[in-house]
C-alpha cells in the first residue's frame, strides 16, 4: 500500500516562495501530467478537484505541490467551470506530452526535503508537477494522444458501479414513497400515546415535493414494488463484496479507530498531512460499514411492519409495531444525511471518484486498493 | 469519448435525475406505470399469502392496555352512519358456493361458540390502538353452511354504500377470524359496525367488513371497496 503522507496537505499562504518564482518561469503545461504514469503520482491532488465546490479544497496541494498555485488570484475558472475542469482534468491529454520533464523532479525534491519525505518519494517528486499542472490552464492543444490506460487505476467492478446506480434511484424512490405513506400518520405510538423520541416532522405533513405515490395507496404500491430491487440489489452487492473479498477495504474494524480520529482531525484542520489511505480512508470505512448495516436495518425494520404478526418476533426485536416503524423512520433522515454528506464529499474532496463509479476507472488521488 | 461529451453526459444525467425526481413528486405512476404497480401488488399478494400462517396467532394483551373509545377511529364511507331501519328484520344471509345456504339473526350467530380476544388493530395508515373484541369464529359459520371444494374465496358485503371485502379462503377460515358483535365488553356500536362485522387481528383495518349484510363464498376474486381502489388486496399482518 501506498504511504501517501503528503497527500492534500493543506497549502496555507505560500510557504515555498522560492520555488514558486521558479515554476513561475516555465510554462505551466510543462509540469508532467499527474495522469501520465499512476503509479508515480498516487498523491498527486486531483487537479482541479472540486476546487470550486470548497475552498477549502482549492488550498488543498501537495506538500511540494504549493508552487503550482503562486498566484493567489489564479483560481483561474468561475466556481462552477472549475468543478467541472477538475472532473476532467485527469485526463486532460493537453498535458501529457510534457510529462517527465526535466525541471518537474528537480522542483518535487527539492519540495520534498522540507516537506519530510514521506515514504513514497518518487511520488512526492511527481506531486509537485502534479500540482503545477494544476495551476495550468488550458494548454495549447497539443498532441490529442489519449491517456493510456495505465493511468488509471481500476477501481470499481461493474456489478458495484451497477448496484451503486441502481441503489440511488431505487433508494430515492423509497425514501420518497415512505414520506407519502408516513403522510397518512403523522406520529408514532399507538392512539392515544406518543412515544417519548424526537420526530422533528411531529404532525408535520410531508411536503409534496418529497412524496412519491401521490395518495397513500399510491404511496404504498410504490414502496412494495421497490423494495423487491432494494432487497435483491442490496444481495447482489453483498455477494459480490464476499466472493471478491472486496468486503476488506470497506469494513469498519477496531483497527480503524485510530485512523478514524486522524482522518477527523485533519478534516477539523487539527493535522496538516491527510493521513495515508488506500482505497478508502478509515472515515469512509465507517460510513460504508454503518450505511450497509442501516439498509439492513432499514429492510428489517420494514419487514417487522409489514407482517406484525407473521414477523413478531422480528418485531419484538425492534420493540414492537410502533418502535420499529419510527426506526425505519429514523433511518430516512440517516439515508438522507448520508447521501448529503456522500455527494458533498465526492465532489469537494475526490471528484475522480465519481468518474471511478461510473465508468470503473479511478484517475485520482487515492490510486491505492488496499 | 471526450472529455466535454463525459462533462456534457454528467450535466446531462444530473438535470435528467433532477427533473425526473421533479415530475414524480406526489405522483402515482400516471397511466404508463400506475397498471404495473397494481399488478406488482398482486405479486406481494401471493408472497402475503405464502408468509401467512393458518395456525399462527396475533398477539393478546391485557384490557388494562385497551385504546379509550375517543381514541379509536372509526370510519364508514356512507356519507352519515351506516343504520338499519328495523334492526330486528336484519339478517346475515351466508350463501354462494355452500351446500346450506342460511340466513342467520344476530341471535343465532350469538349462540354460536363465542370467541373474544384484545388485540392490537393495524390501520393502513400506520396507526395502531388496541381493542376486545367478542365475536363467532367465521370457522363456526363455514360449518353451518359446508362450503363447497371449488370456494376459494369469501366475499363480505355491507350495508355501508356497497363497501365489500374479498378475503382468501386461509385468512377466513383462520382461528382468530370472528363476525364481532361486542366491542370492549359492550355490543358493537354503530361506529364500529353495528350490528355486525368481520373481523381480525391478521388483516389490516379496511379488510375487516363492518355493517355486514352478506357472506359469499366463491371461485374467482372478488375485489373490495379499497382494493379496487388500489390498496393492496391480501392486507394481511
Amino acid at each position: 500500500m501506498f504511504a501517501h503522507p503528503e497527500v492534500g496537505r493543506k497549502a496555507r499562504g505560500s510557504r515555498n516562495p522560492g520555488r514558486t518564482l521558479e515554476l513561475r518561469r516555465r510554462p505551466a503545461y510543462l509540469p508532467a501530467d499527474p495522469m501520465q504514469d499512476e503509479r508515480k503520482v498516487p498523491d498527486a491532488p486531483e487537479p482541479p478537484d472540486g476546487g470550486a465546490a470548497t475552498p477549502n479544497v482549492a488550498g488543498e496541494a501537495v506538500p511540494g505541490g504549493e508552487a503550482p498555485r503562486p498566484e493567489p488570484a489564479q483560481p483561474p475558472a468561475p466556481p462552477a467551470a472549475a468543478a467541472l475542469d477538475d472532473e476532467a482534468a485527469p485526463c486532460h491529454e493537453a498535458e501529457s506530452p510534457a510529462a517527465g520533464v526535466a525541471p518537474v523532479p528537480e522542483a518535487g525534491a527539492e519540495s520534498a526535503s522540507p516537506a519530510g519525505a514521506g515514504p513514497v518519494p518518487a511520488a512526492e517528486t511527481e506531486s509537485a508537477p502534479a500540482a503545477a499542472a494544476q495551476a495550468a490552464v488550458p494548454p495549447p492543444a497539443r498532441e490529442p494522444e489519449s491517456v493510456a490506460p495505465p493511468t488509471a487505476v481500476r477501481r470499481h467492478h461493474w456489478i458495484v458501479r451497477l448496484t451503486h446506480w441502481v441503489n440511488t434511484v431505487v433508494l430515492v424512490g423509497m425514501m420518497a414513497s415512505g414520506l407519502q405513506v408516513y403522510n397518512a400518520y403523522q406520529r408514532f405510538g399507538i392512539r392515544g400515546t406518543r412515544l417519548p423520541l424526537p420526530n422533528p416532522l411531529d404532525m408535520h405533513p410531508v411536503p409534496r415535493w418529497a412524496r412519491l405515490g401521490g395518495w397513500l395507496a399510491g404511496g404504498l404500491n410504490w414502496h412494495f414494488f421497490l423494495m423487491w430491487p432494494l432487497v435483491l440489489n442490496g444481495l447482489v452487492y453483498l455477494g459480490y463484496l464476499l466472493f471478491s473479498g472486496e468486503w476488506r477495504p470497506l469494513l469498519f474494524r477496531p483497527r480503524d479507530v485510530r485512523p478514524a480520529v486522524e482522518m477527523q482531525k485533519y478534516y477539523l484542520h487539527l493535522r496538516r498531512e491527510h493521513p495515508p489511505q488506500g482505497k478508502h480512508n478509515a472515515l469512509q470505512k465507517g460510513a460504508y460499514s454503518f450505511i450497509v448495516l442501516l439498509g439492513v436495518v432499514s429492510v428489517l425494520s420494514g419487514l417487522s411492519i409489514w407482517k406484525p404478526v407473521q414477523l413478531s418476533w422480528l418485531t419484538s426485536l425492534f420493540g414492537g409495531y410502533e418502535l420499529a416503524r419510527y426506526w425505519h423512520f429514523v433511518a430516512v433522515w440517516l439515508f438522507a444525511a448520508f447521501i448529503v454528506v456522500h455527494v458533498v464529499l465526492v465532489f469537494a474532496v475526490d471528484p475522480a471518484s465519481l468518474r471511478a463509479m461510473i465508468t470503473g476507472w479511478y484517475r485520482g488521488r487515492f490510486p491505492s486498493h488496499d | 469519448m471526450t472529455d466535454l461529451d463525459r462533462r456534457r453526459f454528467l450535466l446531462g444525467a444530473a438535470a435528467a435525475g433532477a427533473s425526473a425526481l421533479g415530475v414524480a413528486c406526489g405522483w402515482d405512476g400516471g397511466r404508463a406505470i400506475r397498471p404495473g404497480l397494481l399488478a406488482w401488488s398482486g405479486v406481494n399478494d401471493w408472497v402475503s399469502a405464502r408468509l401467512f400462517s393458518r395456525s399462527r396467532l396475533a398477539r393478546e394483551y391485557p384490557v388494562t392496555r385497551r385504546t379509550t373509545d375517543a381514541e379509536f377511529p372509526a370510519y364508514y364511507v356512507s356519507d352519515a352512519m351506516p343504520a338499519l331501519a328495523d334492526p330486528s328484520a336484519w339478517r346475515l344471509r351466508v350463501g354462494g358456493l355452500v351446500r346450506k345456504p342460511v340466513s342467520l339473526s344476530l341471535e343465532r350467530i350469538a349462540a354460536l361458540p363465542r370467541l373474544s380476544y384484545t388485540v392490537k388493530h393495524h390501520c393502513v395508515e400506520g396507526w395502531t390502538a388496541i381493542a376486545t373484541w367478542a365475536g363467532a369464529p367465521f370457522r363456526a359459520i363455514a360449518e353451518l353452511v359446508e362450503p363447497l371444494p371449488a370456494a376459494q374465496y369469501v366475499m363480505f358485503r355491507s350495508f355501508d354504500s356497497g363497501y365489500s371485502n374479498g378475503w382468501d379462503m386461509a385468512s377466513a377460515m383462520h382461528p382468530q377470524t370472528i363476525l364481532a358483535y361486542a366491542y370492549n365488553d359492550r355490543p358493537l356500536m354503530p361506529d364500529h359496525g353495528a350490528p355486525l362485522r368481520l373481523y381480525s387481528p391478521t388483516k389490516l383495518g379496511y379488510k375487516n367488513t363492518k355493517y355486514l349484510l352478506a357472506v359469499e363464498f366463491t371461485d374467482t376474486r372478488p375485489g373490495g371497496y379499497w382494493e379496487d381502489q388500489g390498496y393492496p388486496w391480501f392486507g394481511g399482518l
